[in-house]
């Protein structure tokens, strides 16, 4: 769902040629009489609804179906303040906005903790409670007969019609702007990285439950909004207009233009604002017919009309680009010893000319502690873990120098992936020690861990499949985001700080992409990218934070002669600026050419720890191995 | 025992020679030699990719006679895995075709294959870990529900070959050790009433007493006459109760022969412990 | 005394209506992850069929009863077939679009309702009419029949899941659906069967309840959300979770209607949301149950 890279929506002014050809397309139809006033008003109001909706679902990936509850708070605040306190839409608005802003924070809170299935479940609650609140608390929400006498908006001279059309337009196009904005932003990919897959995310340093919680508020508050909107225009509220067949039409309106693409959303709401009133003026019809039309959009086109639309041009796009020869690299094959030296040479070059740059603050931090031993940056103590009956970590203690590489190998399910993940902060610590860079380890979050400047790949590749190449990168390059209110909205309003940053992220992650030799391929989906590429560009995406720990999981697997020559240069180049690297790793060649030192492990224990020489001659070790 | 200790050049890098060299691979032909007339189970040129990506299997063939035992050998990302998952039908073939017992089984689901006699004991030994260890084995033979005494007579059968089992027929099947938990995994297979087995990583994260404990239950599962394709990483474990054994480097077979060719080949080191 | 003996005895009854329809749920869910919202919908539709057959056709109850256990055991493997249409095990079901379709099948029914059956709420024939006096308290004999069959047919589906192959292969899909497939379970065949049980317990549902409450178009909503509660509150536990989850909400629920007024009617619409809250941060995992999974 990302359609480009997103500065350039930013610089193209894309929103508005959007709302520009949505207007020129509106407008004479308007005034041709085939389209009504109406129609194009409340499409206004609920463009905000679903944009609301396509933030958390198009963006996180959160589907919420407690929506249509904020719309409805947002919509009786107003009347309900007007009924008693005869107060101002304004007043209203802003009292519905402060209600939907402590429940979102609230329930956020509590269901965001729950997958993705519960979180729809426990919202689909929200939604549906909210109903049957408004129908049953008759002496403040009038039941069954709804409210009435909202007060109405008046600009200037304009009649109360055009007045309300102008506020929502206007509101309509504002959060417009904000959200793609927001979209675009390092929290935009924060987001989708997160989508993709969150444990990912948090490794690259988002704090995951804290972005999503401050995402949610604000989607709760476009709804409240919108409902506040939807109240003033009717003038009177009505609990069928909340009901569970207002959230279908509503996702309606969301999935019809695909998730994700505001387009879509633009496109989709209008649509199916018209298209009730084609199938007749029954009540019963129009639910039956969009409970059909729904059924038929998800089955037919998963992706949304837009989204299948841009699926197909893209198609069309790569049967073209399909004529270019194939990968060299994919014939190649292995072992060639000349075709390595070639990689060396070539990739050398990039390095000097990037790595020494940064080379020079890592040298400080070392050159205090060339005469004696390096200091150990981890430290693990009597490391344990238990999967049921199995002991996956048993009692191991080590720990590395700064600026080394270390080695963790062993068979299969010698416990080498669950010790990462402890270190990393994945799977929580419960038995034993774990420090890192000075700070105790155990019990932070991954996000933290990362921040602090330990950085992981994973064994099975964990890149975020929503973003392109380049846009891994960034997000790892970005230190993630700490999900706090100012970082959304600095990014929303896309202030010049946020873009100045965004440029340099880019500059930078280009920059690694090159040194890992993929700068052609930064604006291609990931997907588009061979397995073994696909783990370079996780490596690119865990250096381009510069951390200080750099814990690799079986990287090299999967890679060809020169992949696996491209990666040893720059593992070697990190080494020489200061970075320090445990990686586990099954190609003895590698693991014996590159380690300062290895680790072997075997059922979870520590058997032998040493140079390679030491390791290779130890009889333990290849008992471990090729099996007693 | 067969396989030799390895020299210390074996692990060392300078064996980054260029890949297998052909005449080994036109030498692996002489498969058929000692294999019976009609295999149960043949692998005709077999390639298969997971969602979109670019194959992780290609061109595998391989027979496998009655009463056979054949390991399929290889590094971490061989592609030894996804040959299991693509004969056991949870992932689709691109190419080739798999016969089992004259029938054609390319397309067949998952289940309807075990309905036929081609069990499998999945890597990691997938325990259905809320459920007693009797609730286990019963599941296991599953497909032969309509004939209950039959199935009591297999349960005791396997009992008796795993009393340790016997003893804990009412616990969770997820408390149990890894060692246990394997003899629930091999047992419910048996339970099935095989007429080939799949064997996928059985010495995977056990202890060492624990893994030869295991392929001695192979080898005398072997001796009974069950076919059995065994694919492990722990290559001298395996040659030594297998009668063949092919070779998978990046989803390609490199190499094939009896286990005691293979054992005294370069190959097999090269695959484990470096290009 | 007596008042709130009655009250506690109606909640009961009226639990065991949310327990079946979570039990649906939970049936459904454990057999193919799918959360099928549907689940109120055959209430809906099955309580419906069910009362223009025995009172419009004037058919006898128990071929009416064979009539929409019939019609509705159809409806759920359509669900089922609808659901996972595109679903082989190499590629898993997207759970997402699962719900969303089931939603779509709620829509679908509540339409469909309001069109043969017009907005009007409308009452189904009871199985026993009048009242028996229970130490003071005042009891339908529809409500003592309400719980008595919903007890019966919990432990008819707890015996189901322990004693029968079915059953065993269900529990073994809840587990690990891969390694059921592995074992020669077809495992599509056990979510049609979890489906077809599901909707005909959530017809039964349906059948009780509507000379009790009336059954409008839109109570298919309502009963899902009463079922969802009832599993979240419940816990994973197959059938005992929502059984205890359901009971309970519907005591919690009907205590506040002893409050006058407006009040409690409020407060049973707020408080059970309320609990699933205090719930969801104080025992994530349900009254009963273990480690909430995915």
């Amino acid at each position: 769902m990302t359609a480009g890279s997103p500065s350039l929506l930013i610089r193209n002014r894309t929103w508005l040629i959007a709302l520009a050809a949505y207007a020129a397309t509106v407008v004479p139809l308007m005034t041709s009489g085939l389209l009504y006033a109406d129609v194009v008003v409340t499409s206004g109001i609920f463009f905000i609804l679903v944009m609301a909706m396509d933030l958390l679902f198009g963006c996180a990936g959160l589907l919420s179906f407690g929506h249509i509850g904020f719309f409805a708070i947002g919509a009786y605040a107003p009347a309900v303040l007007a009924k008693f306190f005869a107060a101002s839409l304004l007043s209203g608005t802003l009292a519905g906005l402060v209600v939907n802003l402590a429940l979102a924070l609230t329930l956020g809170r509590v269901f965001l903790r729950l997958s993705g299935s519960y979180f729809m479940l426990g919202t689909l609650a929200f939604g549906i409670m909210v109903h049957a609140v408004i129908r049953t608390w008759y002496p403040v929400t009038g039941g069954d007969a709804g409210l009435g006498d909202i007060p109405r908006v008046v600009l200037g001279s304009l009649s109360p019609q055009v007045s309300l059309a102008i506020v929502i337009w206007v509101s309509a196009a504002l959060l417009f702007w904000f959200s793609l904005n927001l979209s675009a932003s390092r929290v935009g990919r924060a987001l989708r990285a997160i989508r993709g897959d969150a444990v990912s995310a948090a490794c690259c340093g988002v704090d995951v439950p804290r972005l999503r919680i401050n995402l949610f508020a604000l989607s709760a508050c476009y709804a409240s909004i919108s409902g506040s909107l939807f109240a003033a225009y009717n003038g009177a509220v009505h609990p069928d207009s909340f009901a569970l067949s207002a959230l279908l039409d509503v996702l309606l309106m969301l999935f019809f233009g695909g998730e994700g693409t505001i387009w879509g959303a633009l496109i989709g709401v209008t649509l199916l604002r018209v298209l009730p009133d084609l199938s007749g003026p029954l009540q019963a019809g129009k639910i039956l017919f969009s409970g059909v039309l729904f059924a038929v959009i998800i089955f037919l086109f998963p992706m949304g009309v837009a989204g299948a639309l841009k699926d197909g041009m893209r198609r069309l796009g790569r049967a073209r680009d399909e004529v270019r020869p194939h990968e060299p690299a994919a014939t190649a094959g292995e072992g060639a010893s000349g075709q390595r030296a070639a990689g060396d040479e070539v990739f050398g070059q990039g390095v000097a000319s990037e790595g020494m740059a940064r080379a020079g603050t890592r040298r400080l931090r070392a050159a205090g502690a060339s005469g004696e031993p390096p200091p150990a940056v981890i430290e693990v103590e009597a490391l344990g873990q238990s999967f049921g009956g199995l002991r996956a970590v048993d009692a191991v203690s080590f720990s590395v120098e700064a600026g080394t590489i270390r080695s963790l190998i062993g068979p299969n399910g010698a416990g080498k992936s669950t010790m990462l993940n402890l270190l990393s902060g994945v799977q929580s610590v419960r038995e034993g020690r774990v420090s890192g860079l000075g700070h105790r380890l155990e019990g932070l979050s991954p996000d933290r861990i990362a921040r602090l400047g330990v950085r992981r790949t994973f064994q099975h590749e964990r890149l975020f499949a929503h973003l392109t190449v380049i846009e891994n990168v960034m997000v790892g390059c970005e230190s993630g985001s700490d999900g706090s209110v100012r970082d959304l909205v600095r990014c929303g309003l896309a202030l010049p700080s946020t873009r100045s940053e965004a440029q340099r992220a880019r500059a930078a992650s280009l920059a690694w992409l090159e040194r890992i030799g993929l700068a052609d391929r930064a604006d291609d989906a990931v997907s588009a990218l061979p397995h073994g590429l696909r783990k370079l560009v996780e490596v690119a995406r865990a250096v381009a934070a510069l951390p200080q720990v750099l814990l690799l999981d079986e990287t090299a697997a999967g890679l060809n002669a020169t992949e696996k020559a491209r990666l040893k240069v720059l593992l070697r180049s990190l080494r020489d600026e200061g970075v320090t690297t445990l990686l586990i790793e099954h190609d003895m060649a590698f693991v014996m050419d590159i380690s300062d030192r290895i680790l072997v492990l075997d059922f979870g224990r520590l058997i032998a720890e040493g140079t390679p020489d030491a390791v290779r001659r130890d009889p333990a070790v290849l008992a471990a191995y090729l099996g007693a | 025992m067969s396989a030799e200790t390895p020299s210390d050049d074996a692990i060392s890098p300078a064996c980054a020679s260029p890949a297998p060299s052909p005449t080994k691979g036109s030498r692996a032909s002489p498969v058929a030699a000692g294999a019976p007339a009609s295999p149960i189970l043949s692998i005709e040129r077999l390639s298969a990719a997971y969602d979109g990506s670019l194959p992780v299997l290609e061109d595998v063939s391989l027979e496998l006679a009655r009463g056979e035992l054949v390991a399929v050998l290889g590094a971490n990302g061989a592609g030894k895995s996804t040959l299991l998952r693509t004969l056991s039908g949870l992932l689709p073939c691109l190419a080739g075709r798999i016969i089992f017992e004259g029938v054609d089984i390319t397309r067949l689901a998952p289940d309807r294959r075990v309905v036929r006699g081609l069990v499998q004991v999945p890597e990691g030994r997938q325990m259905l870990a809320a459920l007693t260890v009797e609730e286990n084995l019963l599941l296991g033979g599953y497909v032969h529900r309509r004939d209950p005494a039959g199935l009591r007579r297999t349960l005791d059968e396997v009992f008796a070959l795993f009393p340790r089992l016997s003893e804990r027929r009412t616990q969770a099947a997820g408390l149990l050790s890894g060692g246990e938990q394997q003899m629930v995994a091999l047992g419910r297979a048996m339970m099935g009433r095989p007429r080939a087995l799949l064997l996928d990583e059985p010495s995977f994260g056990l202890a060492p007493k624990v893994v030869s404990d295991t392929f001695r239950v192979i080898d005398g599962l072997r001796s009974s006459g069950l076919p059995i394709l065994l694919i492990e990483q722990n290559a001298s474990k395996a040659l030594a109760v297998a009668d063949r054994a092919v070779v998978l480097r990046a989803g390609r077979v490199v190499a094939r022969g009896t286990a005691a060719e293979l054992a005294a080949s370069e190959e097999v080191r090269r695959s484990y412990l470096g290009d | 005394m007596a008042e709130f003996l009655q009250v506690l005895f109606t909640g009961l009854s009226q639990g065991g209506i949310y327990a079946l329809i979570g039990i649906g749920f939970s049936l459904v869910n454990m057999s193919t992850r799918v959360l099928n919202l549907a689940q109120g919908s055959y209430a809906l539709l099955g309580g419906f069929v069910f009362l223009t057959l025995a009172t419009r056709y004037g058919l006898p109850l128990w071929a009416a009863l064979a009539l929409v256990l019939v019609f509705v055991a159809m409806l759920g493997v359509v669900t089922e077939r609808i659901v996972s249409l595109r679903v082989r095990p190499w590629r898993p079901i997207s759970h997402d679009m699962a719900i969303l379709t089931t939603l779509a099948l709620v829509v679908v029914a509540e339409g469909a309702a309001f069109l043969i059956w017009g907005p009007d709420p409308q009452r189904g024939p009871a199985l026993q009419r009048g009242v028996v006096n229970v130490l003071g308290a005042i009891l339908i004999w529809q409500s003592v029949w309400m719980l008595v069959i919903t007890l019966v047919i919990a432990a008819g589906l707890q015996w189901l899941l322990i004693r029968t192959w079915l059953g065993r292969s269900m529990r073994a899909c809840a587990q690990n659906p891969l390694t059921a497939a592995l074992l020669g379970i077809d495992v599509r065949r056990v979510g049609m069967a979890a489906f077809t049980l599901s909707a005909v317990i959530g017809a039964l549902a349906g059948m009780l309840v509507s000379p009790i409450t009336w059954l409008d178009y839109q109570i298919g909503g309502e009963f899902m959300l009463k079922g969802v509660l009832a599993y979240l509150l419940g816990g994973e536990l197959a059938i005992a979770g929502p059984l205890v989850g359901g009971l309970v909400l519907g005591l919690v629920e009907n205590l506040f209607l002893l409050f006058p007024g407006a009040t409690g009617g409020l407060l049973k619409q707020v408080v059970p949301m309320a609990l699933l809250i205090v719930m969801l941060v104080w025992r994530p995992q349900g009254l009963l149950g273990g480690p909430r999974a995915r």
